[in-house]
């Protein structure tokens, strides 16, 4: 995807906080939410729910990219008309390994070769000069499923 | 509910269930909640607060209590999607608590056939998930799918024994919308994919109608027609409180959303889960019963495909579930189509699929109330 094609799918509505989040990815930076109190990851931007402190002190931080393969499905019904030549398209949610869970599409892999557990990294896709969105692919080398 | 505070279900009325292009929302609702005003043997004049749940394809209510000349002063919509039906139960009580009303009629209308919605298109349903194109309910629970097949190693066949044997009950139910249409496991296998794994013999129906119950206290309802079918537990639950990472909202774990839930209602009826003779277990995608059998320990991690296949969820079972076919078979009205079947099953009407001797029934809800975060509802109802 180049930026001169017009991007026809749904984008991410941005508020104050998630901000954050999209202005790393389009550095190719794939960021978490951290509690700097009790060290937890979050995604998607939350205040701390696990820390005592009423008031956390939350902020954007690097994180791996990494993760594995908690759940997937193959959409065989189309609902919006951007994914009409997508159909039938993969969505995953990836367990990362700071915690959190991630909704995303997995790209260079067929729908057919996924398993629970499989190790995955982000990539990502440039959708607009303003939004890429983190995609993940299967990670190389990281073992097979526990 | 505290034994004190309990309220009871003495009428209901639910109106023909399919493709209904000429009854408007509003017509629907006026019936439905006729028929349970006469059920109940009450008046019109005696309802004096209404609690509604706008279904899919349907204004706001007013039209049908309009039409009907309802005099309740005392007026709320209220939507938590498939728990709002057990809610509305809590909601009533306050109401009746409070001396609002001396009876509170719910009431649910859906148009969700006739209007050619299809549900969980809107982004603004979705919120960021439609990125990804992950859209409607359905994904959602293929989401809950996948995970729980691929955790105890199963094939799609473990989703096909919740909608076979609940067709066997609907097809002895002539209120059922699949009263005359059987379902084989070589139909299920057959049937296509819309969110794989989930086929579309996996979904629950699309259809026209309203259902209704009418509410009062506990004393005030011994005194009525019908044998009251006293409210002796409710309660709810969420999973932004089981769970905190972000899109584990999609764990096929019923067993933690539903904690809170289940030691309220059971908590506050004094009894245990053994002591149920009939369960309404919330269904919209057939992964669901499978949950609901774990969740509530009558078969262990895993086995709840193999426990349904067995026979032990149909009537004669351990735990005859879902007797008028569920959403799946007999109809879509939300979390008022599990109710008004525990309620009846109480009642004794519950025709060809009657519990025998039928005295405590569980009743569930789930509903989303936003892209992947659906509340949980359970009540235990008991008669004398």
């Amino acid at each position: 995807m180049t930026a001169d094609v017009v991007y026809a799918k749904p984008l991410p509505s941005i508020d104050a906080v998630s901000a954050g989040f999209w202005s790393a990815a389009r550095e190719g930076r794939f960021v978490l939410y951290r509690c700097d109190d009790c060290g937890r990851n979050y995604y998607p931007a939350t205040l701390c729910t696990q820390c005592s402190s009423n008031r956390p002190s939350m902020r954007w931080v690097d994180a791996s990219g990494k993760g594995r393969l908690f759940s997937w499905i193959v959409m065989h019904r189309l609902y919006h008309p951007a994914f009409e030549t997508d159909i039938p398209y993969n969505i995953a949610i990836v367990e990362l390994d700071e915690g959190p869970f991630y909704m995303t599409n997995l790209v260079d892999c067929s729908d057919q070769e996924l398993y629970s557990g499989m190790p995955l990294e982000v990539t990502f896709e440039r959708a607009t000069d303003d939004i890429s969105l983190p995609h993940f692919r299967p990670a190389p080398g990281r073992g097979e499923s526990q | 509910m505290e034994k004190q505070a309990r309220v009871a279900l003495v009428g209901a009325g639910v109106t023909r269930l399919g493709t209904l292009p000429d009854e408007s929302g509003a017509m629907l609702a006026c019936d439905a909640m006729l028929a349970a005003i006469e059920d109940a043997g009450l008046r019109r004049d005696d309802i004096g607060a209404v609690v509604y749940q706008p279904g899919v394809g349907v204004g706001a209510v007013g039209e049908a209590v309009r039409r009907l000349g309802l005099p309740a002063d005392c007026f709320l919509e209220l939507q938590s999607g498939g728990a709002t039906a057990i809610a509305s139960i809590l909601v009533a009580a306050g109401i009746l608590h409070q001396k609002q009303a001396s009876y509170v009629i719910s009431v649910i209308a859906t148009k969700a056939r006739s209007s050619r919605v299809l549900i969980g298109q809107s982004n603004e349903e979705q919120g960021h998930e439609s990125v990804w194109g992950m859209f409607s309910p359905g994904a959602r629970n293929a989401m809950r799918a996948r995970h729980y097949l691929a955790t105890y190693a199963l094939d799609t066949d473990a989703l096909a024994w919740p909608a076979i044997r609940q067709r066997e009950h609907a097809n002895k139910r002539p209120d059922a919308v699949f009263h005359d249409r059987p379902l084989t496991l070589e139909d299920h296998r057959a049937s296509p994919w819309v969110a794989e794994p989930l086929r579309r013999d996996d979904y629950c129906l699309v259809n026209d109608g309203a259902a209704a119950f009418v509410i009062t206290t506990a004393d005030a309802a011994a005194d009525l027609r019908k044998k009251p079918v006293v409210v002796m537990g409710a309660g709810m639950s969420h999973t932004a409180r089981s769970a905190t990472r972000g899109s584990s909202d999609y764990t096929s774990d019923l067993g933690t959303v539903s904690t809170a839930a289940r030691e309220t209602a059971f908590g506050q009826a004094g009894v245990s889960i053994s002591d149920i003779d009939v369960a309404e277990l919330y269904d919209p995608f057939s992964i669901y019963p499978l949950m609901h059998l774990e969740a509530y320990g009558w078969c262990g991690p895993g086995e709840a495909s193999e426990f349904i296949k067995a026979g032990h969820a149909s009537l004669g079972g351990t735990i005859p579930a879902n007797t008028h076919g569920g959403h799946l078979a007999w109809g879509y009205l939300q979390g008022y189509g599990p109710l008004v079947e525990g309620a009846r099953q109480l009642w004794g009407e519950g025709g060809a699929t009657q519990v025998e001797g039928a005295r405590l029934a569980l009743v569930t809800g789930s509903g989303g109330t936003q892209a992947g975060s659906p509340a949980f509802a359970n009540a235990v109802l008991g008669v004398r």
